[in-house]
């Protein structure tokens, strides 16, 4: 697929290059600033931008509003934001307009690059895939998680972050039967309304775990 | 042994020095006179304004008048603001305003404006320049035509026998205007070198002393500042110790254990590439917990959402992430403080917010961060168990801490069963 990235430091963006191409991707444009992220989109129009947080010319969060700018413009566009440290507020920011093509990963994250090529996948077919270190911070507030078992948490979180069952059960080690009682069970207990395993169980989860 | 004598500016011809000494006394009562002269531009409007706040105070006993007094002590102030100019443009050095910040509406500047003791101290310059400003220099001026006169006295007898008087006393004989001038003039000379520079000085220590800072207030809070820069001087010690041993023994213990795993599978890479691998993933593994550890430092040293978004995001932040629910109330527009001052107050927040979940059980928490001149205020009231004891060894002695190394002031309330109030205020410089 065909891939806009907005980074500004030199090493980090030859490495997702790298990782793209490597993987039969096509780096078609590259932003090294805020203001520059919006034009290359429009010019490019690519299947998922990937953009850095903290970019030229005032480090602060430039790549976030350009991010939200640019679902704003270009609806449906899958962006997947990279930060060196996540932060919950800016996950809820990026989630208001839609959990559909969004994913907010650590930078961490690309060193393991199976994992992060995956993330890549899901996000451009509009799936979401949300940092496990966001997902712990939404989940260290609720007393209602409090009703759920070990194993239910671990399969809630990883519902949150975007992932299917399928995947669920290659993680946990686990049959794919487990996984949907488990979910099943989750669902009941926080008295969500059932949904499959697509984009509207994430959103029912994340809604969920959204503060206030 | 002999020493050769050395010369002395005394072996200069002794006329030559006695000139000089006459001059520089003359220059000195010279410039007394200028002093005393300026003065009483200060002094008119002193005496007449001495009436008028007594009006004022005299309405304000019939309340009526309470509103008029801040706008007369405000008239008072540009009063003494130029005579403190005055006084400081003659000693060549600054004498600082003292007074405390006034704001808000007439009864709140009124209150603040009564209980700063330097509108007192003002009153007491007023009343006793008024009376005595105007009297130094009339005689200082006076003194120097007078002395002339005294000086000529025998011509003036000569041209007018009648009606000339040396210093109220009226001459009629020639032994009279030759010797009753000497003791005049004398008199006259003794005063503009002696007295004229005594008042002169007298009532510019009367302008430093009464409206400059008092001396104890003064040395009370340069001890409290050598205090609190003390303190934070040994807070940022402790800090920096604390980042070098987070950033040595975590993070640079880390890359080393990293780079032997990568030695090592360097050298099985060939022969055991099971092996190899296993390291590999290992070596993968320690740096993404290098870079958790790395991130927390980073987090300690300056929260990263503070330098995003200023205070205000990363107080939205901060309260959103919370098991209680938090209301914040922050003018949107709040001006960007120094970066010390943000810190802390952010930590304020954090830890505050910590102490409420971890301790109080209370479900409501109200957030209140402000700008008020100079001074950034939080207070954070939460409608829990209260009780809280800084003694008990909570947060709240680290907020105390932080808050007193930026000279800021911290205020607890927190009676038990009636929540807990926490109240800050940081000086944010400018």
């Amino acid at each position: 697929m065909r891939i806009v990235i907005a980074e500004d430091n030199t090493l980090l963006r030859e490495g997702i290059v790298l990782l793209a191409t490597t993987a039969g991707h096509e780096v078609v444009g590259i932003a090294a600033s805020g203001p520059e992220i919006l034009p290359a989109l429009l010019k490019h129009q690519p299947d998922i931008a990937v953009i850095d947080v903290r970019l030229p010319p005032g480090f602060r969060d430039e790549g976030l509003r350009a991010a939200i700018e640019a679902r704003a413009q270009l609806p449906g566009l899958p962006v997947l934001v990279l930060s060196q440290y996540v932060e919950q507020a800016y996950a809820t920011e990026l989630l208001a307009g839609g959990a559909r093509g969004i994913g907010y990963l650590l930078k961490d994250r690309i060193g393991r690059v199976e994992e992060f090529l995956d993330a890549l996948d899901r996000v451009a077919a509009g799936g979401t895939a949300l940092d496990p270190e966001v997902v712990t911070q939404l989940m260290s507030r609720g007393d209602p998680l409090d009703a759920l078992t070990a194993r239910e948490r671990e399969v809630l979180a990883l519902m949150a972050q975007g992932h299917d069952n399928a995947t669920i059960a290659r993680l946990l080690v686990v049959t794919e039967r487990a996984v949907t009682k488990h979910v099943g069970n989750i669902f009941r207990k926080l008295d969500l309304p059932p949904s499959d395993s697509g984009h509207r169980r994430v959103l029912a989860v994340l809604a969920y775990l959204q503060p206030n | 042994m002999v020493y050769p004598a050395t010369p002395r500016p005394a072996d200069k011809p002794a006329t030559l020095q006695a000139r000089g000494i006459m001059r520089a006394a003359i220059t000195r009562s010279l410039r007394a006179t200028r002093i005393l002269a300026t003065g009483m531009g200060s002094a008119v409007p002193a005496l007449l304004g001495l009436p008028v706040l007594l009006l004022v105070a005299a309405m304000c006993l019939l309340i009526v008048g309470l509103p008029t007094l801040p706008e007369a002590l405000r008239v008072q102030r540009v009063l003494t603001r130029s005579e403190r100019n005055r006084a400081a443009a003659a000693l060549g050095h600054l004498i600082p305003a003292p007074y405390r910040p006034v704001r808000g509406g007439w009864r709140e500047r009124l209150v603040i404006m009564l209980r700063d003791p330097s509108t007192w101290r003002d009153l007491i310059w007023q009343t006793v320049h008024g009376c005595l400003g105007l009297l130094f220099g009339f005689f200082a001026i006076a003194l120097w035509p007078a002395l002339v006169i005294e000086v000529t006295m025998p011509v003036w007898w000569w041209l007018f026998p009648r009606g000339t008087v040396s210093a109220f006393v009226p001459i009629t004989t020639w032994t009279q205007a030759l010797t009753l001038p000497f003791g005049q003039s004398a008199l006259a000379v003794a005063a503009l070198l002696w007295l004229v520079p005594l008042f002169a000085r007298f009532q510019l220590s009367l302008a430093e002393n009464l409206l400059g800072p008092d001396r104890a207030e003064l040395t009370e809070r340069v001890e409290q500042l050598t205090e609190t820069r003390t303190e934070a001087l040994e807070a940022h010690g402790a800090e920096l110790r604390r980042i070098e041993r987070d950033l040595h023994d975590g993070v640079q213990a880390h890359l080393v254990a990293i780079a032997v795993r990568l030695g090592l599978a360097e050298r099985a890479f060939t022969g055991e590439p099971d092996t190899a691998l296993r390291l590999l993933q290992d070596a993968r593994g320690g740096i993404e917990d290098t870079l958790g550890q790395l991130r927390g430092v980073i987090r300690g040293i300056y929260p990263p959402i503070l330098s995003d978004r200023g205070l205000g995001g990363a107080v939205h932040a901060l309260a959103g992430g919370q098991r209680v629910a938090v209301a914040v109330h922050m003018p949107a527009d709040l001006p960007r403080a120094p970066a010390a001052v943000e810190a802390a107050a952010y930590f304020v927040v954090a830890e505050s917010l910590t102490n409420v979940s971890k301790h109080s059980s209370a479900d409501h928490v109200d957030l209140t961060i402000a700008r008020d001149g100079t001074t950034l205020r939080i207070m954070v009231r939460d409608n829990g168990d209260g009780g809280a004891d800084p003694a008990a060894g909570s947060g709240l002695v680290g907020i105390q801490r932080r808050v007193a190394a930026l000279d800021g002031r911290t205020s607890i309330a927190s009676p038990a069963g009636a929540g807990t109030t926490i109240e800050v205020e940081l000086p944010c410089g400018s």
